[in-house]
């Protein structure tokens, strides 16, 4: 190890020298620095479109100011605060519905005594991940129609029909389900990487002592992937505002269930690819909006999670 | 391998020693010197225009006009996107369609800069110049100033009678002991619920489907209201009774009472089944395959009669054994509210053509060119019909006719006529001087409602109010086809969801609108 100097900094040669030791983890930095400045950090420099009133004419750059009317405009837009309220509805409701799944998933398929009953069930239930949602919501629609099989099979067992799709309460729990369907599979493998990573020797000892399979679980596997629990709550939280549910929203939704379905998301895309009636200003100053509450929340989450004494993100 | 490197050289120059006359015979043969490129953003553009070598309808416009295509590629799905960003990222193509001038889009773009003035004095083409000479032209102002070239689909208001028909299955009708042919809705509610009732063929059959749902505002609207169904900012105007314009949309005694009716006819449809409860999320080909598989009494297609035939109509006997016609029947005009004829009052043209204000005045002039050619006798049969001999001929009475030539259809063999003869115009004025290409009965069909359609009085409205609007370039753009959705499949009462909407509209300003207009125009 090099010896730092007395402000406890590395001098310069020791610097170039330490860089020169690790020159193929720089290089291989590169590409992630040159991705994350290149799409992250110069695309940013277009927020000041949210205080402008966007002219074709004008572009970014010349656009008129026009301070924070667009804010001004955000706050008095009744579809935008329906758009807020659904967009928190359905992704605390993601979390809570969807995690514990993936969590249980996880600890369900480890406990698979056979591996390749192991393999057969995560490759089962991680495929659905791999498929779009633009062909996924063609199935789903045929399939939860009025004349759908899922009705049919209903209206032989004589109950009645669901209208998942066009009703707007339903609605709301037929994007959990079929996102848990569709990503559970995938959003276990973090944890089931977690639990491979427990200390065996810790199941041996418990065995020992007499620890049923429910207690070994209760007691080793869920401490053991705590700090993985925790930290994938916090992603998720940060993440509430822009829930990556779009696609899967945009591809099944209607004005029947705008109510309860239009998110942020959907709503900006919407007014301005569709209607063309949201100035892309404006447009920016509600993404905007959701980037400060999302970096708001991650923040407070994190912070609330290392009170509580849990590792946090940062 | 020094031979065969040979022969390559020698075929490479032999081809390119016999490009060239042909080359300086296309240059020779254009009264434009300059070689120009045009980039063309046209619905499947890219599929209707690569064939340049086998496509002598493309060659012989480029070679007329010095010019080639560039195709730029929008799809039916992704066209209002592709345009919005081409726009915002400054790559709009030189020449682009799109359906933008009911829309606040359109006026945006005017006032902006992103498009190029069409001149107002067009007297070097005047074909175009006598084409543009119509009452549409003031759908393509802002300002006063002309932004866009309509493409005329329709010549006479009871035209647009056609744009919405209902195709219903009248063999399942009869087979549920319907004798008469509906002429109001309360009959074809009738009939519908007697057909799923009976469900003839025992495969669960629903009522009326759709080309998606947002058609459903032009059938039903004039129920109540003839001019309700235009929706963006383009829509009209009407004098409420006591001297105030207000959009016909929110026209009565209280704003927006007159579309009442509507809106209850379309829950009482819908709870009761005879609108299909999937309606919201059916796709325009699932509508399609729907009807022909008989899941569903009735389809509600956009574009005349003669839309379903490729999709439906060149099938149907094949499945059912029957002649179309012998199964289906298209619903009549239907009566409105107080027992009279009704149908929606649409602009004669749905689209129309853009040109960037990227575009010079060269190349302006090249595309006003290609326009009028289009629009001169010469240009529209090459357009429509091809090469002579080739895809078209002339029979004894010195009619067109297609049969001998080609498939019989001239866009198997020249693909490109699939854009350039829509380009200008969807229909020629002179269209009967065209063989069909459709089965005759079609044709009839539409014929028999454009006849009862013009027995109908088209009530008054005032464009000066859409113009006056347009101008102020203002937030209020009306989603008829969502907010009728909302109301027609809500739960809650008609009426106070029809309010809610209404005060939407206020809150985004529709009452100073309201008065703004009317100072306007007075």
């Amino acid at each position: 190890m090099a010896k730092k100097n007395k402000a406890g900094r590395l001098t310069l040669p020791q610097a170039k020298r330490r860089i020169h030791d690790d020159a193929l983890l720089y290089i291989m930095l590169i590409p992630v620095l040159a991705w994350y400045i290149v799409f992250c950090y110069v695309p940013m420099s277009g927020i000041t479109l949210a205080f402008r009133n966007y002219t074709f004419n004008g572009g970014i750059w010349g656009s008129p100011w026009v301070g924070l009317a667009n804010f001004q405009k955000m706050f008095s837009d009744t579809e935008f605060i329906r758009a807020v309220k659904n967009t928190l509805i359905l992704g605390v409701g993601g979390i809570i519905f969807q995690m514990p799944c993936a969590i249980l998933l996880a600890i369900l398929i480890n406990e698979l005594r056979g591996k390749w009953s192991k393999k057969f069930f995560q490759t089962v239930v991680t495929f659905p991940h791999f498929i779009s949602w633009v062909v996924l919501s063609g199935i789903l629609v045929n399939l939860f129609s009025s004349t759908g099989i899922v009705n049919q099979v209903l209206n032989s067992l004589g109950f009645a029909s669901i209208e998942p799709l066009t009703t707007p309460g339903p609605f709301r729990w037929f994007i959990w389900l079929t996102n848990i369907w569709k990503e559970v599979g995938w959003d276990s493998i973090i944890y089931l990487a977690a639990i491979t990573s427990i200390d065996p020797g810790l199941y041996e000892a418990a065995e020992v002592d007499g620890a049923g399979r429910l207690q070994k679980i209760w007691h080793i596997t869920l401490p053991g992937i705590k700090p993985t629990i925790v930290i994938m709550l916090i992603m998720a939280v940060g993440s509430l505002m822009s829930n990556g549910r779009f696609d899967q929203i945009y591809n099944m939704y209607s004005a029947t269930v705008y109510s309860t379905a239009d998110t942020l998301d959907t709503y900006i895309f919407r007014e301005t690819f569709t209607t063309g009636a949201l100035n892309f200003g404006y447009s920016t100053a509600i993404g905007l909006f959701k980037s400060v509450i999302g970096v708001i929340l991650i923040t407070v989450s994190n912070k609330i999670c290392t009170a509580l004494g849990e590792q946090g993100l940062f | 391998m020094k031979r065969k490197r040979w022969i390559a050289m020698s075929l490479a120059c032999a081809m390119i020693a016999g490009a060239l006359p042909a080359a300086n015979v296309a240059a020779e043969e254009s009264e434009y010197s300059n070689h120009l490129d045009i980039s063309l953003a046209y619905w499947d553009v890219e599929s209707n225009l690569t064939a340049t070598a086998d496509d002598k309808v493309l060659q012989t416009i480029e070679d007329k006009f010095n010019v080639t295509f560039v195709p730029q590629n929008i799809s039916w799905d992704d066209y209002e996107q592709k345009l919005q960003l081409w726009a915002a990222s400054g790559s709009l193509p030189d020449l682009f369609m799109g359906a933008e001038r009911t829309k606040s889009t359109f006026a945006t773009w005017a006032t902006q800069g992103l498009l190029t003035e069409i001149p107002s004095d067009l007297s070097d083409y005047p074909y175009l110049e006598d084409y543009m000479d119509s009452t549409e032209l003031q759908t393509c102002q802002v300002d006063g100033k002309t932004y866009c070239i309509f493409r005329q689909t329709y010549y006479d208001q009871a035209e647009t009678v056609q744009d919405r028909v209902i195709a219903y299955r009248w063999d399942l009708a009869q087979e549920a002991g319907i004798t008469e042919e509906p002429e109001t809705w309360e009959e074809f509610r009738e009939m519908m619920l007697a057909i799923i009732e009976a469900d003839p063929e025992g495969k669960s059959v629903q009522g009326l489907t759709a080309k998606g749902y947002s058609l459903l505002a032009g059938e039903f609207f004039p129920y109540s209201s003839m001019l309700a169904a235009n929706d963006g900012v383009t829509f009209y105007w009407v004098d409420n009774g006591d001297g105030t314009y207000v959009p016909a949309y929110f026209a009565g005694d209280e704003l927006g009472a007159d579309m009442l009716p509507t809106f209850q006819l379309l829950r009482d449809m819908y709870t009761e089944g005879s609108i299909e409860k999937d309606i919201a999320v059916t796709t325009s080909t699932q509508a399609l395959e729907k009807f022909l598989q008989g899941s569903n009494a009735a389809i509600l297609i956009d574009g005349s009669a003669t839309n379903i035939y490729n999709d439906v109509g060149q099938y149907w006997e094949e499945i059912y054994g029957n002649d179309f016609f012998d199964d289906v029947k298209f619903l009549t005009v239907m009566q409105d509210v107080n027992g009279e004829l009704a149908y929606p009052v649409f602009d004669y043209a749905w689209s129309e053509s853009y040109i960037s204000s990227a575009v010079d005045e060269e190349k302006l002039d090249r595309i006003l060119a290609i326009y009028d050619y289009l629009c001169s006798p010469e240009g529209e049969l090459l357009a429509k019909c091809g090469i002579e001999g080739e895809t078209y001929g002339y029979d004894e009475d010195g009619n067109i006719t297609y049969e001998g030539y080609g498939t019989g259809n001239p866009d198997d063999t020249y693909k490109s006529i699939d854009v350039f003869q829509y380009l200008v115009y969807w229909t020629p004025e002179d269209d009967e001087v065209y063989p069909r290409t459709y089965p005759d009965e079609y044709y009839e069909v539409n014929e028999g409602l454009v006849e009862l359609a013009s027995t109908v009085t088209v009530p008054e409205y005032n464009y000066d109010c859409t113009s006056a609007y347009l101008s102020m370039n203002g937030d209020v753009s009306l989603t008829v086809a969502d907010d009728m959705l909302t109301i027609m499949t809500g739960t809650d009462d008609v009426e106070s969801m029809w309010n809610d909407i209404i005060a939407g509209y206020q809150a985004d300003g529709l009452d100073d609108v309201i008065e703004q207009v009317n100072a306007a125009v007075k």
